[in-house]
Order: C-alpha cells, then structure tokens, then sequence
C-alpha cells in the first residue's frame, strides 16, 4: 500500500475508532505511524471529521417524534385481519401452520418462465406473510396500483368473485412480483408479473395446468401480464371456472 | 440471538435514523416523517428479516429507499454536479471549522451530490461502518471508500463557500456611544 491508496482508505475510517480494527484500514494505519507526513495528515482529516460529527449530532429530533413512533406501533400491532370474519382468519392460519419454510431464490432453470413457475410453487408452498388484507379483489388491486406492483383488472372466470385474503408485493430477480389469495372451497394464490418482465412464456393464449409440488399449477396470460395461480384444488376443479 | 424488542431498536437508531432523514430532506418535518414511517414499516415487516444482527442496516436501508419513494413522487431529486468543487480542495487547516453549526452542516450536506451526501452522512453519524454503508445502499466497498473521499473534499468546500458567505451577509450593529455617568 502506498501513501495515496493509504489516504483512499482511511477516508473511511470513522473519528470513534471503531475501525481500527479493519484489515484494510489497520494497514493503512500502519503506514501512518511510518510516515510524519502521512501522519500529520491523518490526524487533520480525524480532527476535520470529528467536528463535522459532532455538529451533525447536535441535531435533536423533535421531542415528541419517540412517543409518536411508540404510539403507531400500537396501531400496526393490531392487524387488520383480527377483524376479519373467523373463516378468513382460519384460512390465513391455515396457510401459516402449514407452511415450509419460503425460499423464493432457486438455482437455473431450463428457462426463466419455468424458474419464475417454481418460484411461486416454493412461496406457495411455504410460509407466506401478506402485507394487506381486504376482502375486496378491487381494493387488493388498488394497493397494488398504489406500490407499482402489477395489479390485476380482471381474473379469470369464477376467480373474480371469490372473496380476498390478502396481497403482497415481492421482488424476484429485481422484478416486482404481485401476489393476490383468494379464498375459494380453498386457498388460491395467484402470482402476477409483467409480461414483458418474463421471457420463455408458453405459446398458447389457453391456462396452461401442471402439477408441482402436490398442487395444481396453472398459468395463463393476457396483454398486459401473466400469471401463476398455486393451489391445492384438483385439476378438474380449476378447469370447471378458468 | 434474540430479536430485539421494538422499543429497544427505537430508543437505539431513532436518533440517528432522524439525523440521516434530516441530513436526505433537509428539514425536520420530513426528516421526523421518515423515521416515523421507517419504524412503521419495521412493525410490519421487521419480522422477516432472518438475521436480527442486520436489523441497523435494515432500518437505514428503509428510510433511505422511503426518501427516495418520496423524492420520486415529488420529483424532487437534486442531482447537482459539484465536479468541479474537487479540482481546488480546501486546505486540510481544521481550525475554519470551528465557526461552523449543526444547520450549516445539514444545508451543506443536503445542497451535496446525493451520490456523496448519503454515504457521507452514514459516515458522519458514526453508527455504520464503510463496510455496512456498502450493504445499506447496495454498492462496492471501493465505491463507498471514493464517494467518502471525494465527498469530504466537496463538503469542505462547500462548508467554507457557506462560512464565507455568512460573514459577507454580516449586517454590523450601529455603534452605540457609551456615556460615561458624572
């Protein structure tokens, strides 16, 4: 290390100390201690930055800014599906005591709509946390809207008038991905992504069916999007509204 | 390792989480607003987080990305190319600094290159360690070490350009004449 990698270095050492202890840093360190030039401008950018810091910490947020993020948690701690009816807060605990453990990352696939498949297949499968509850598919879709997520218009045949669970949004790959469950005889959960966000789409505009996991696994598309619907529900059942 | 209780993660980073917001927005109100939501957004989501030991880093990545939700619906994004400032560096004489006060500091921060002004503060605050500003805004360690590096030299800068045009705005009191009492 020379004297100008040594000062690129210690620009990031912080005036408490506290990375004296870095591999990088303590071999910067060291070359100051063998260089009084180094040395004494070590020791000016350590006084120059203490003084910024102490200044910046002078800065007192307003007093009572604690009491109110205290008092919110008071609010967020009471989730909106207590209030929902028992068959609801049945299915939402259904779906956590049943679930695995989520690991939405899985290793290549043959191509990425395939990868993006059984991705939702795995969440599915898994334990999922919503971080929205309504009934409401439009009010579900209107959150969505509201986080740039891809929110759906209309689902397919009888999925629109089963009442929601939930949503969340997640990101897959930097992709946002939007995830609608509805609760039908049983859970749905329907995984939407922009179409132009996933390449290798099957080439049939018909559902598309597998299925994956001890669930049936049906895909389908329209202009804007594509989706994943997981589900335990047969085969035949599915076929009998999509 | 236990997660940490809710109050305890606010009374450790709300100081510091509020001075990073004021350091992004510039004001208070916002600064206040983005702590706030960053801990609501804690609430709902915090459980998710796998590993407690990143809960710090999780929280200044939170507000930080509010900040820039924010910025982005407002367009209020300031990209202002302070280059230049670099090529004639201050002199390394720490005594100027000491005419300087906590506002000064935070409007010069905020009128900095966001690109320097986020790492900066990160850094100033004491709380994270380059290596964990390299984690909280997804960036190189190297990039981190060069944006502190020149991000100080502009500050500096800057911070003396405010100094020196606060002692040309000085309007001098009108001399009193003392009258000496018989």
């Amino acid at each position: 290390m020379d004297k100008k990698e040594a000062k690129f270095v210690l620009s990031a050492y912080r005036p408490n100390g506290k990375d004296a202890g870095d591999s990088q840093i303590s071999a910067a360190l060291e070359l100051v201690n063998c260089d009084p030039d180094l040395k004494k401008w070590f020791e000016s950018e350590v006084k120059q930055d203490q003084m910024i810091t102490d200044k910046l910490k002078e800065l007192r947020p307003p007093s009572g800014l604690r009491t109110q993020i205290l008092a919110g948690m008071k609010v967020v701690e009471s989730p909106p599906w207590w209030r929902r009816s028992s068959i609801m807060a049945l299915a939402a605990s259904l779906i956590v005591v049943f679930g695995l453990i989520f690991s939405w990352n899985r290793p290549s696939y043959d191509s990425e709509f395939a990868e993006f498949r059984a991705s939702a297949v795995s969440y599915a499968a898994g334990f999922i946390s919503l971080d929205y509850f309504a009934d409401d598919l439009s009010t579900l879709a209107g959150w969505l809207k509201e986080k740039d997520a891809p929110a759906v218009t209309d689902l397919a045949g009888k999925l629109e008038s089963m009442p929601g669970i939930g949503c969340r949004t997640m990101s897959w790959h930097g992709k946002t991905i939007s995830l609608i469950c509805l609760q039908g005889d049983t859970v749905y959960h329907v995984f939407m992504v922009d179409r132009d966000e996933v390449s290798d789409l099957p080439e049939s505009d018909e559902p598309q069916f597998w299925e994956m996991k001890r669930r049936t696994v049906v895909s389908w598309k329209d202009s804007e999007r594509v989706y994943i619907m997981v589900t335990k529900a047969s085969a035949d059942e599915v076929r009998t509204f999509l | 390792m236990s997660p940490p209780s809710f109050q305890s993660l606010v009374d450790t980073y709300y100081e510091s989480l509020f001075r990073f917001g004021q350091s992004l927005a510039g004001n208070a109100s916002d600064a206040a607003d983005l702590t706030q939501q960053t801990f609501f957004i804690w609430a709902k989501k915090g459980h998710a987080l796998r590993d407690v030991a990143k809960a710090k880093s999780w929280l200044f990545t939170t507000l930080y990305r509010e900040f820039l939700k924010q910025n982005r619906r407002s367009q209020r994004i300031d990209y202002r190319e302070n280059d230049e400032i670099e090529r004639t560096a201050p002199p390394t004489e720490p005594t100027w600094l000491e005419t300087i006060d906590a506002t000064l500091v935070v409007e010069t921060l905020s009128n900095l290159n966001e690109t320097f002004r986020v790492p900066l503060t990160l850094f100033y605050l004491e709380d994270s360690s380059y290596k964990e500003i390299a984690e909280i805004l997804k960036i190189p360690l190297g990039t981190v070490m060069s944006r502190l590096s020149r991000g100080k030299q502009q500050l500096r800068h800057l911070l003396r350009d405010a100094i020196e045009t606060r002692r040309n705005n000085i309007i001098p009191l009108p001399r009193v004449e003392r009258q000496s009492h018989g």
